[in-house]
């Protein structure tokens, strides 16, 4: 047992004297190695699904297989991103190497792939070098993997900069709280702000990215403090020796780059992998569709049968909301002045309340310094005064209830509807028939219901509307829009966010000579909005619109107009949104469109529903009704 | 390119430490309000509706289970804890906020690593907001400081 080990520390020593007797002893180690390479051969290890797994292989068009990893770094032979083979017998040669740097040894830089050949292979740990690997073992025992736990923070209600969510995967040692847990995270590396760069980049794979490792309060901090966005953890049915392969696997990707496709190669779909590794049985990322978005990774998970029922985690803005829903109007006014240092911390003392609203006062007024510091409302300096004196004030009244601030958790991602949608159905249109299709392949729209995903908040991709008349015989595109995106953040006392649109695509509108014609749009808008008394979304938007087509007086117009529009979520299976709207084509064209539209979603299960939507309009005093219904199915 | 990045990053750190060494020991970074925001993107609209469509996030190749301390004041009354002066450090704030309220996870977090037992951690809470004036004693607090007052309040 010992003796290798004598050896080779015999070996280190006698290196920098006489290399020979190294290189002679180093024979037996030679024939060891060759063995176990023609052992993999022979039980032909590189088609197994844990080789495929950990070397992120893929199958080609053409049936070959190919690595979704690029860098070079990742790979022991020259061909290995193409040759899982050639890659497995280089990876069990380097285990062989000679000496390295601390960390750099095959062994270092591949734990999950040596902790998978030693269990085939049966390989002698005493007979391999002995590798020196300081800073992955003070990792591994600092992180201390027991558990593991799949993390989403949803869509940005304020700025939708990331409203599909995102995923990412904690790693949880044995500390009762998980703040001190670390988080693997996969993300592009992309520092551009020109958006339309980082858009292009974004799609076309030229952004690199990372698996990258840290404390998982900053995350916390990020997401909820910073973004105020809500988190959703899930915690996986793995086990101990699962969640350290998991580990392992990540540790491997450390400083390696991946091409990062956007909508597909994403932060998403890239923790399936490690999901994989820990547990090879399971298929995840075979199972993807053609975007993959946050909320399918956690569908793919939850089919798959590893998740447990999610812990909900409010952002500090769900914090601030209802804190201040248990004071009144006087109450949340006089915070709101504290916050902003109108008013002396000590004025609370006097303040007309019981004990409990002083606190919650104050606690709000704490949350709410905290987030002027965030949005650069106010100096640092400033902050850290203003801020301790509200908490000085706040420790002198006790704890208080905790009860109090508990915030009830809105129907989780996993009770949504799936993102694409499929409907089918029938309208009549200024007094004809026709059969209606839609195709909405991805994400979600104002109408569809609000459980799962964010409220007010509507992205649909390559949204198409097929309609076929008897009399024509023939189908006609009623409508695709490419992109339609609609952000509606409600403001009150404390938040005052600006609402957005944004829309491009083909649609069929009525021409001053009152014939329906295919046009091209280009439409976005921006404006305000506020919470209805009945708990929905209300908002008015100044828009511009830009057509071009055939049947217009120029063969682009322009045009001014204003929108309002109202969403209410009446119940859980009943949402309506309502909508009017003014356009005034002057330029380019002579044509004045008015609009009202009534729409409304029944939910007849998670996947399904129906929709019935009515409509008037009037175009330069052509009036035009319609009215559709459509049975829909989320898949 | 190793060399030059190398180069790069060292007069980072001498310049960095030349206008710290300016400031006369206010610990840039140890204190309130300073590890809040880390390079966010700017926030125009047009940038959201792009990063909107594309699902991106931004992101670095941080693989560190540590971001270090050693750029502050280290705390004198405790046997070093690096995972608690980070932890300290980077969750100054909310720490404040939960020692004034009594309550919440930063806190709990916090009197876990301090080693507290379960069993007296109500207790001990109710000490460290009892004594919020003596922990936080000045809005230039540095992370030494408070854990070193944690550890005189604890004492007491």
């Amino acid at each position: 047992m010992t003796m290798p080990f004598l050896r080779r520390a015999l070996c280190t020593l006698l290196l920098f004297i006489l290399p020979l007797p190294c290189l002679a002893a180093s024979a037996e180690d030679a024939a060891y190695r060759d063995q176990l390479v023609k052992e993999a051969q022979a039980k032909r290890l590189w088609e197994q699904r844990p080789w495929q797994i950990l070397l992120h292989y893929k199958k080609t068009m053409t049936g070959g297989t190919v690595s979704r990893i690029s860098d070079p770094n990742f790979f022991l032979s020259p061909a290995g991103r193409i040759d899982p083979e050639a890659e497995l017998s280089a990876t069990i040669s380097a285990f062989f190497g000679p000496q390295a740097a601390d960390g750099e040894h095959a062994i270092c830089r591949f734990p999950a792939r040596l902790a998978w050949l030693k269990e085939e292979l049966g390989i002698d740990p005493a007979r391999l070098p002995a590798a020196v690997c300081s800073e992955q073992q003070e990792q591994i025992r600092t992180i201390d993997a027991r558990s593991a736990v799949l993390v989403f923070p949803v869509g940005h209600i304020n700025s939708p900069a990331s409203m599909f969510g995102h995923t990412l995967i904690r790693i949880d040692g044995s500390s009762k709280s998980n703040l001190i847990s670390y988080a693997v995270n996969y993300a592009a590396d992309a520092t551009d702000t020109n958006g339309f760069l980082y858009a292009f980049k974004g799609l076309s794979g030229l952004y690199k990215g990372y698996y990258s490792l840290m404390p998982y309060y900053q995350k916390v901090k990020e997401y909820s403090d910073l973004e105020h966005r809500d988190m959703w953890e899930y915690r996986l049915k793995l086990s101990k020796e699962e969640v350290e392969r998991m580990l392992l696997h990540a540790l491997e990707l450390q400083r390696i780059a991946s091409d990062y496709y956007f909508l597909d190669e994403n932060c998403s779909f890239n923790l399936l992998f490690l999901i994989e590794a820990a547990r090879p049985t399971l298929h995840l990322s075979d199972r993807t569709g053609l975007f993959v978005l946050p909320t399918n990774t956690i569908d793919i998970a939850r089919q798959s049968g590893i998740l447990e029922d999610a812990t909900y985690r409010p952002s500090q803005g769900a914090r601030i909301v209802k804190i201040a829903s248990l004071l009144n109007d006087e109450q949340q006014q006089a915070a709101l002045e504290l916050a902003q240092g109108k008013r002396e911390p000590k004025t609370v003392e006097a303040a007309a309340g019981t004990e409990q609203e002083k606190r919650e006062m104050l606690d709000l007024v704490a949350e709410m310094v905290q987030l002027r510091l965030a949005r650069k409302d106010l100096e640092q300096d400033a902050y850290s005064k203003l801020y301790l004196k509200i908490l000085a004030q706040r420790s002198a009244l006790g704890k208080g209830s905790e009860e109090a601030y508990a915030i009830d958790p809105p129907a989780p991602p996993d009770a949504g509807h799936h993102t694409g949608k499929l409907g089918l159905g029938g309208g009549v249109r200024r007094g004809d028939w026709y059969a209606l299709l839609q195709l909405q392949p991805e994400f979600h729209s104002l109408l569809d219901p609000d459980q799962g995903y964010l409220k007010g908040a509507q992205i649909k991709f390559f949204d198409t509307l097929l309609d076929y008349a008897p009399e024509t015989g023939r189908p006609r595109l009623r409508s695709l829009h490419l992109l339609d995106i609609l952000s509606t953040a409600p403001r009150d006392r404390f938040f005052k966010p600006y609402s957005w649109k944004v829309a491009a695509g083909w649609d069929t509108e009525v021409m001053e000579d009152g014939r329906d014609s295919l046009i091209f749009r280009l439409n976005s808008g921006g404006g305000l909005a506020r919470r209805s008394p009945f708990g929905g979304i209300m908002h008015a938007f100044a828009e511009v619109d830009v057509n071009a087509g055939k049947h217009l007086r120029g063969t682009v117009a322009a045009a001014p107009g204003l929108s309002l529009g109202v969403q209410e979520q009446v119940r859980d299976w009943w949402k309506i949104y309502l909508e009017g709207s003014a356009f005034f084509y002057l330029l380019g064209d002579d044509r004045i469109s008015l609009k009202a539209t009534l729409a409304q979603n029944f939910r007849l299960a998670q996947h399904q529903g129906v929709s019935l939507t009515l409509s008037y309009g009037d175009v330069s005093g052509h009036s035009i009704t319609e009215a559709t219904l459509l049975y829909n199915c989320y898949f | 390119m190793k060399k030059v990045l190398m180069a790069f990053a060292l007069t980072l750190l001498i310049t960095g430490s030349a206008f710290a060494a300016g400031q006369a020991h206010t610990n840039v970074g140890c204190g309130l309000g300073t590890l809040l925001f880390e390079n966010k993107a700017d926030n125009s609209i047009i940038l959201q509706a792009l990063q909107a469509t594309t699902n991106g996030t931004s992101g670095n190749q941080t693989f560190g289970i540590s971001s270090g301390t050693s750029e502050c004041q280290q705390p004198s009354k405790i046997v070093q804890n690096e995972k608690l002066n980070q932890f300290v450090r980077a969750n100054m704030d909310n720490l404040a906020k939960d020692i004034a309220m009594g309550k919440g996870e930063t806190l709990d977090t916090f009197v876990e690593m301090m080693g507290v037992a379960p069993t007296e951690s109500e207790a001990y809470k109710a000490k460290l907001q009892a004594s919020f004036n003596k922990i936080f004693t000045s809005d230039k607090i540095v992370m030494a400081e408070v854990i070193d007052n944690v550890v005189t309040v604890t004492n007491n």
